[in-house]
């Protein structure tokens, strides 16, 4: 506790917390950040599972370049958001939660790739596709309910 | 847009919904962020892909998503009325929600031009082959609207 008490009162932390505009720049930045880590991912598994037709799933190797982008975005802004309030955030069940999901997912989406350069579109590549895509979705749904606990 | 027309909005079933469901609005707002997901992710797919930084993925490939981010537009759609029917006093006179509508619009004027100035001679393009610089500039404009209409949407609650 004492730990999170000093993060919080780092001149970043005060800053983040205090500066109404700087807060909402970070979620401006987080949104951002989302929308390209996300949105490629998304279109990803959901083209590997099926709900979507579109590019060969391989092909999206192209479009990971702007997903890293959008992640790195999302690392930095989400660790200035954190910083801010982290007496608080690290005991919310959901934060953890998010954490948790997208740490799996990314894991499982690495394993869905090396499945597929390996093996092609057989059943485990679409399992491990459709387990990133369940994970990130969950990790959408405990990201946003962190402003309602 | 007058005041009766405002209250008319408050008073229907979806703005009573909104309003009197506490699940309501974190339920739409998680619709909200899956149908930008991939809104923007078949965006950025066709988009980096006609400006030439993502030149491996194929063209008439990319083109194939357009129904999909129409579908990723469509629950926005839909669940942005849902918002506006919640608390339309409060969206109607904000600065930041005008100026989301107004990138909107000028998004789907981009994308109408897209269509029908672009799309048939893009279908033709070979794997690899870049886009014609029209094609690139209705492309970046694409991916600057809705950045912006990402940021104007994270703001609605900072610009009141």
């Amino acid at each position: 506790m004492d730990l999170l008490l000093w993060i919080e009162e780092t001149s970043i932390g005060v800053h983040v917390r205090e500066d109404a505009w700087t807060f909402a720049i970070m979620l401006c930045l987080h949104s951002l950040g989302m929308a390209f880590s996300l949105g490629v991912v998304m279109i990803t598994t959901m083209r590997s599972v099926g709900v979507l037709k579109g590019i060969p799933v391989l092909a999206h190797a192209g479009l990971f370049p702007a997903a890293w982008t959008g992640f790195i975005i999302n690392l930095i802004s989400g660790i200035a958001l954190y910083v801010s309030h982290a007496t608080e955030y690290t005991f919310q069940v959901v934060f953890i939660l998010k954490l948790s999901l997208l740490a799996i997912g990314g894991i499982f989406m690495k394993l869905m790739m090396n499945n597929y350069r390996a093996n092609g579109a057989e059943a485990t590549s679409k399992l491990f596709g459709g387990l990133t895509l369940a994970c990130w979705i969950g990790a959408i749904i405990t990201g946003r309910l962190m402003a309602y606990s | 847009m007058n005041q009766d027309t405002l209250a008319w909005f408050s008073d229907t079933w979806l703005g009573v919904f909104m309003r009197d469901t506490y699940w309501a609005w974190p339920f739409m707002e998680n619709f909200h962020f899956f149908g930008l997901s991939v809104l923007f992710g078949g965006l950025v797919a066709i988009d980096l892909r006609v400006v030439g930084i993502a030149p491996s993925v194929p063209m008439k490939a990319a083109l194939s998503l357009i129904p999909y981010v129409m579908v990723g537009f469509a629950i926005n759609l839909i669940t942005g009325i849902f918002f506006f029917a919640g608390d339309p006093f409060r969206y109607f006179y904000n600065i930041a929600f005008q100026w989301k509508m107004a990138l909107i619009v000028l998004a789907g004027i981009n994308a109408l031009w897209f269509w029908f100035g672009e799309h048939a001679k893009l279908s033709k393009l070979a794997d690899g082959e870049q886009a014609d610089f029209p094609a690139k500039v209705i492309a970046t404009l694409s991916l600057a609207i809705w950045m912006g209409v990402i940021i104007l949407g994270r703001l609605i609650p900072y610009l009141e």
